[in-house]
């Protein structure tokens, strides 16, 4: 609990009109007016996340993680990542894998859908066949890193329930912290802590809680660069998991925007074309 | 064939060497030994088998809608002549237009949604020699169109020349007691090899639902056997017939559960008694995915299917009314390790397989896979000219075996 939560409380309750008016022109910034709960609070955060990414139309990136566990044994997997923004639903995002060699070529198709499980299809290079996979892997661990699929599909406003905890500062960036609550039975967690950076709404740090209520991973972003003037993205993130001291750090480079993809090129079709 | 083959090699080579700048290329190599459990039951079998395989891939884009991909394949096995074997799997020229597709060239394609078998499946000859899973294939010369309907596909196949099933030879195992004479086909249709065959497959998806019927017509890819007999000694061919085969596939998936069928009905094909007998067959069952199981990271899937074949007995494989029941364990960890078990129960006898796959890889080069499979409580296999579809299976029975593959890949 951070002293800038514990503040917000007392404040109201000892107000005058007078200080009450200098506290609504202090929290006059756009999201936190004082009429609102937490959970507004919270939610409105990230609904403007969502809105200061909008228009970005498509991405590309090459991610590389390197998985890392208890005895420093490591071993690496290299991906392309395609995104095509949604419109009326959510992301569709095609991951490619390059290595490890022998699964070089497959390929995994995700469309996020703002309510409901997401669909996703694999493609094998070696049948030449597409397989569709059940909704249910969002759990699961990506590749055996310490990402889950979930850490990494799409993120959707009505994916979590919301809470604004208070403010933080997080090495020179001053944060809001939000506690969110999945709203999908089959995530993986009960609760995530997020911290957001109040500037320019890049997240920055995540604690994930198991259903045990127990911290397993945090992760850890940074290394974010602008692109197209507008669009945040980050160069390094690090999850390390609290119970095993296993970690994935994952490095992700070579950025592409709006290179003018469709749907088209991310349906069952383009997935078997795929290189 | 080699004519065909020398042509694609030379036109292959000519268009990768005309511009070898913006070529990718890429490889793998396998060294792979089976060392069987028991004695051989046929003269000339050899009690352990050795081979290198190589595959390469050499794929260019001329512009964003037009690349080509060429793939040779070849095995070299030091026991079996008839398993030394090339292949080109592909050498196709792939035009992507906004609202069409158009291939040509020697191709692979997939059909169907079912594990323990697949039915459906017709456009490729399966190169039996090298797997008994009927997931390789052999490159099939094609021109083909695929349209994009709305949350949909059809796609059109036009093939001028036919692909002989691969069998193995006298050194081999896991063949039947007599060596089938592949050197020596039969055709149904005068024009052997060079007939033209043609396909197509409508696929249509619904929310959770994805559904596609398809139609085959032409020389079938599953041979029948002919069985000769002169004074000494018999011999089994290979007979190809004209066949037509209506498929159909149905996906249903809900959560964890993924709901599978896969029907086709087929005319023109002869059964183990060489009567053309009109046959439908089924494939369905259902995959189950449960993810980071137990609070570790582990994924466990688990298939139960059942394959039923309106021939029974006198089905052309020893798969004909089966229930299968797999687990596919993914332990996530570094070395990315799989393991999977597969348990095939024929229906009526006490007949089965035991399939046991480990897979992992070490670094970003090598992988490494073990399979065992075993055959146990199958018929003898004689009297041979009175087989059933049971005793088919039970030419095998000798043959359980443990194959340990190392693949370097580049």
């Amino acid at each position: 609990m951070t002293r800038a939560h514990l503040r917000f409380p007392s404040r109201h309750k000892n107000s005058t009109m007078f200080s009450r008016l200098i506290v609504c022109f202090l929290l006059a910034l756009p999201l936190l007016a004082s009429g609102e709960t937490a959970e507004q609070q919270g939610r409105a955060i990230f609904e403007e996340i969502d809105r200061r990414d909008l228009g970005f139309a498509d991405f590309s990136s090459r991610q590389e993680m390197v998985l890392r566990n208890q005895s420093g044994q490591e071993s690496r997997r290299v991906m392309d990542n395609t995104v095509l923004e949604g419109d009326t639903d959510g992301d569709k995002v095609l991951i490619v894998f390059r290595e490890p060699k022998h699964i070089r070529g497959t390929a995994l198709l995700t469309h996020a859908h703002r309510v409901g499980n997401d669909d996703q299809w694999l493609y094998l290079p070696a049948l030449g066949r597409v397989k569709r996979i059940s909704g249910a892997s969002r759990a699961g661990s990506f590749v055996g890193s310490e990402f889950a699929y979930e850490d990494l599909s799409p993120q959707e406003v009505d994916d979590y329930t919301y809470q604004y905890l208070g403010d933080d500062a997080l090495g020179d960036n001053d944060c809001y912290k939000v506690v969110r609550t999945p709203t999908d039975p089959d995530s993986g967690y009960t609760r995530q802590i997020v911290w957001v950076d109040k500037s320019e709404y890049r997240i920055h740090k995540i604690e994930f809680y198991d259903r045990k209520q127990a911290l397993i991973k945090v992760l850890t972003v940074s290394g974010y660069k602008k692109y197209l003037d507008k669009y945040w993205r980050p160069g390094h993130l690090s999850m390390i998991n609290q119970l095993d001291g296993k970690m994935t750090e994952m490095i992700a480079s070579e950025y592409v925007f709006r290179q003018g993809l469709s749907d088209e090129d991310f349906n069952e079709n383009s997935l078997r074309r795929v290189r | 064939m080699w004519a065909i083959v020398q042509r694609v090699l030379v036109l292959s080579v000519t268009l990768v060497c005309a511009s070898a700048q913006g070529w990718e290329f890429e490889g793998e190599v396998f060294g792979q030994v089976r060392l069987f459990s028991e004695a051989p039951d046929y003269p000339g079998q050899a009690s352990q088998n050795q081979s290198i395989a190589v595959e390469l891939s050499a794929y260019h884009e001329f512009s964003k809608a037009l690349s080509f991909e060429f793939v040779p394949f070849f095995r070299q096995d030091f026991q079996d002549d008839e398993r030394s074997h090339g292949d080109i799997r592909q050498a196709y020229a792939l035009w992507a237009g906004s609202n069409v597709e158009v291939g040509v060239g020697i191709n692979k394609v997939f059909w169907g949604v079912t594990e323990a078998q697949h039915l459906v499946d017709i456009i490729n000859q399966t190169d039996a020699i090298e797997a008994l899973d009927q997931e390789e294939k052999l490159g099939q010369p094609m021109l083909s169109l695929s349209l994009p309907l709305a949350n949909g596909l059809v796609d059109i196949y036009l093939m001028p020349y036919f692909r002989e099933r691969t069998f193995a030879g006298k050194a081999g195992r896991l063949r039947p007691a007599i060596v089938i004479d592949t050197d020596n086909p039969v055709y149904e249709h005068r024009d052997r090899e060079h007939h033209l065959d043609w396909a197509i497959r409508l696929k249509q998806s619904f929310e959770q639902t994805e559904l596609a019927l398809s139609y085959f017509e032409g020389t079938g890819r599953d041979p029948s056997i002919v069985r000769s007999t002169t004074q000494s000694t018999t011999v089994l061919a290979p007979y190809y017939p004209q066949i037509r085969q209506f498929g159909f596939e149905a996906q249903y998936i809900r959560n964890a559960w993924l709901w599978k069928l896969e029907t086709i009905y087929r005319e023109g094909q002869p059964n183990l008694q060489f009567s053309v007998d009109n046959y439908y067959a089924v494939t369905g069952g259902f995959e189950y995915n449960m993810y980071a199981i137990f609070n570790t990271t582990h994924d466990l899937g688990i298939i139960l299917e059942g394959i039923y074949d309106e021939r029974k007995d006198l089905a052309l494989s020893a798969q004909e009314e089966d229930i299968v029941v797999g687990t596919r364990w993914t332990l996530n960890n570094l070395n990315s390790t799989e393991i999977l078990a597969l348990w095939i129960q024929d229906a009526d006898t006490s007949a089965h397989n035991l399939v046991l796959e480990f897979s992992m890889h070490y670094g970003k080069s090598v992988a490494i896979t073990l399979e065992a499979l075993m055959f146990s409580g199958y018929p003898g296999a004689e009297p041979f000219n009175d087989l059933n579809a049971d005793r088919l299976g039970g030419q095998l029975r000798q043959d359980d075996y443990l194959q340990i593959e190392v693949g370097y890949f580049f």
